[in-house]
């Protein structure tokens, strides 16, 4: 093997490990950098809806543990004056998110799509985050507790 | 582990063998197409070409993979389910197939790390076995390649496409599955990864890819219909070649990874275009060529013939759950949602009984009725009756051209329809909320729906003709005179025109 060939074949390896490590990295580097970027220096709490489940959580349902993940319906708590980013998502069907006492109007909340809503609540308290669109047979749950302290 | 020298297969596997194609008169109109673009030869002989196609395949397979663990699990929302069951499978089988044969074998990650454990090297050759290396006529460098691993003989019994059909037709039972949820696609892809892993470090060269991975059963079966095929140019220098670099491997490259004998090519069959043979051949012997649709006519075993049997009963049942109006079934396929374990019983013992046993009973009973009615007319003449398997083969391989044209057919309103997600999630690859190229929220907009039967109806008759004519061509072959051969190809004919009558029921009826 001459020295060219050697050099092409370490530059194969190289790339192959690289752009392998690169896809690992720059991946979840580019989310973290864009959802701080959207934030802008607010707080930012991501929610998932579950019709299934009945919930909006925080757990993350993803593709590997959607299918078996146990979520349990926890009160979501935000720090009251801080301008917070609330990112909206579902993991099956149209859901509409609302809560009322902070005039927070149903937004759409399409399968696979991220809602963004911006809120900054002064007053502490616990509201009621609704689900404005039939969902399911769980529908009925489909409620969770914003505790601002 | 044994850093044994491979043994060249000089003997072809026994569905692999060569005979000269009957349906005569293709020679004429084939095209070099590496004399005819010069740049492309200089391409495909060197040696990092294969490497620099596979690798950007490589890297979105992984972000396929990360996709479907860490992305969204809304199947629409996810890139591993939008570009490989809608966008990949549509080109594979109505571009790919059609005019490049198994030009994706050429690219496909699946065999990549494996492929670099038992070459230890991705560009470069290694070196031969001393015993066997010897300079040719040219002063190029031949001798058997070494490989890492134990290098096994794939099993005799198995040396045939049974593991990829049942693979396959499994898989495709659990279609609804893998096709919504991205971690099902995920697990099946995974899986095939690391078996092609396993088995390339335990067998010989592409043995996963000959005789396990189910993809590549059905490509065998669709790439004898392609317009494009590796051959030698002139088969005299083969015949007088001494060497077989195609066969050893030469500096320039591996002798062929898919235990083929190059210069004997007859069909695309189990050639998966890796131009291996093309850079070794040391007198520039072996091509690319252009070919007429349908080039490739003869089916060598059962084997290949229940794959064509399977791929047809396939695009039946798929054009019935996912295009036609009948809830239910869809409901029955469905099991991880509906989990109606009676439907989907039903649904598996239909699809699995109509692929093995009733399509083929139906094709049993033409051929033995035309055999029949040919023989009425032969035993007249006195004129031998050509045995039943012969028969048999030979009026399956229109359901090759058929197949290929009903999955086209399928897959082109899918693409249609949920074209605009490819959009979408281009920019969404994870369905995390980004918007890399602004199409992360266009609204799902099929595109030109109503144009689906006016491309359909011909796509199903353009199938339907060269099915019929292939047929014939065989049928002339086989009989001794005209008549007895359209007597002999009028049943399977008849159930052929059936079959798309059912197609077009289904899309337009």
């Amino acid at each position: 093997m001459n020295k060219r060939q050697r050099m092409t074949e370490t530059a194969a390896v190289v790339l192959t490990l690289a752009l392998l490590t690169g896809v690992a990295v720059a991946v979840p580097a580019y989310q973290r950098h864009r959802v701080r970027n959207e934030a802008a220096g607010a707080q930012v709490v991501e929610l998932y809806a579950s019709a299934e489940r009945g919930i909006w959580t925080e757990e993350r349902l993803l593709g590997w543990n959607s299918f078996f993940k146990h979520a349990e319906k926890r009160p979501i708590r935000i720090k009251a004056g801080q301008p917070t980013l609330l990112r909206l998502t579902s993991v099956d069907v149209h859901h509409s998110f609302s809560i009322p006492e902070l005039r927070i109007v149903p937004h759409d909340v399409p399968p696979g799509h991220w809602t963004e809503i911006r809120l900054d609540p002064q007053e502490r308290g616990t509201y009621t985050i609704t689900c404005y669109t039939v969902c399911g047979s769980k529908h009925s749950t489909m409620d969770a507790e914003l505790q601002v302290f | 582990m044994s850093n044994a020298a491979s043994k060249p297969e000089l003997e072809p596997a026994p569905s692999v063998a060569c005979t000269p194609t009957p349906v005569a008169g293709r020679r004429a109109s084939e095209i070099d197409v590496l004399r005819l673009v010069p740049p492309l030869a200089w391409l495909v002989k060197q040696r990092w070409f294969q490497f620099a196609v596979v690798l950007p395949n490589l890297i979105l397979f992984v972000l396929f993979l990360a996709a479907g663990i860490f992305g969204t699990p809304v199947g629409n929302r996810n890139i591993i389910i939008v570009f490989v069951w809608i966008l990949w499978w549509f080109v594979l089988i109505s571009v790919m197939v059609p005019f490049a044969s198994r030009l994706w074998c050429a690219v496909c990650p699946f065999p990549f790390f494996g492929e670099w454990i038992q070459r230890r090297a991705l560009v470069r050759t290694r070196s031969f076995d001393p015993r066997t290396e010897k300079k040719s006529a040219t002063g190029v460098t031949i001798g058997r390649n070494r490989y890492f691993g134990k290098n096994l003989k794939w099993p005799k019994a198995l040396t045939n496409i049974w593991i990829q059909n049942i693979g396959f037709l499994m898989l495709c039972t659990f279609s609804a599955l893998f096709l919504t949820r991205p971690i099902v696609s995920v697990v099946v892809l995974g899986s095939l990864f690391l078996i092609a892993t396993v088995l390339h470090v335990i067998y010989r060269q592409r043995t996963f890819c000959s005789y396990v991975c189910p993809v590549s059963g059905f490509l065998s079966l669709f790439s004898m219909a392609s317009t494009l095929e590796i051959r030698p140019r002139d088969t005299n220098v083969c015949t007088t070649c001494k060497e077989k670099a195609c066969l050893a491997g030469s500096e320039h490259g591996w002798g062929c990874p898919w235990l083929l004998y190059p210069s004997k090519l007859e069909r695309n069959n189990y050639c998966g275009l890796c131009m291996e043979c093309v850079k070794t051949c040391t007198h520039d012997n072996m091509t690319v060529k252009l070919r007429p649709f349908c080039s490739d006519t003869v089916l060598k075993g059962y084997d290949e013939a229940w794959k064509a049997f399977i791929m047809l009963a396939l695009a039946a049942a798929y054009s019935v759950l996912y295009q036609g109006p009948w809830g239910s079934f869809k409901d029955w396929a469905n099991i991880s949602e509906k989990l109606n374990w009676r439907g989907f019983g039903l649904y598996t013992a239909t699809l699995w009984s109509a692929s093995l046993l009733l399509i083929p009973a139906v094709f049993v009973g033409a051929v033995q009725a035309g055999r029949l009615l040919a023989r009425r007319r032969g035993a007249e003449e006195n004129a031998a009756a050509p045995a039943f398997k012969e028969v048999f083969l030979a009026f399956v391989y229109p359901l090759v051209p058929l197949g290929l044209l009903a999955w086209v057919t399928f897959s082109l309103p899918l693409l249609l329809v949920n074209g605009s997600y490819i959009l979408m999630v281009s920019s969404d690859p994870f369905g995390w909320g980004w918007n890399l190229f602004g199409t992360a929220n266009i609204p799902w907009t099929p595109l030109v729906p109503h144009w689906g039967p006016y491309l359909q109806v011909p796509l199903l008759l353009i199938g339907l003709y060269f099915a019929l004519k292939t047929g014939k061509a065989h049928a002339s072959r086989l009989f001794a005179d005209q008549r007895s051969a359209l007597k002999a190809f009028a049943p399977t004919a008849t159930v052929l025109t059936s079959f798309v009558v059912f197609f077009l029921w289904l899309y337009v009826g």
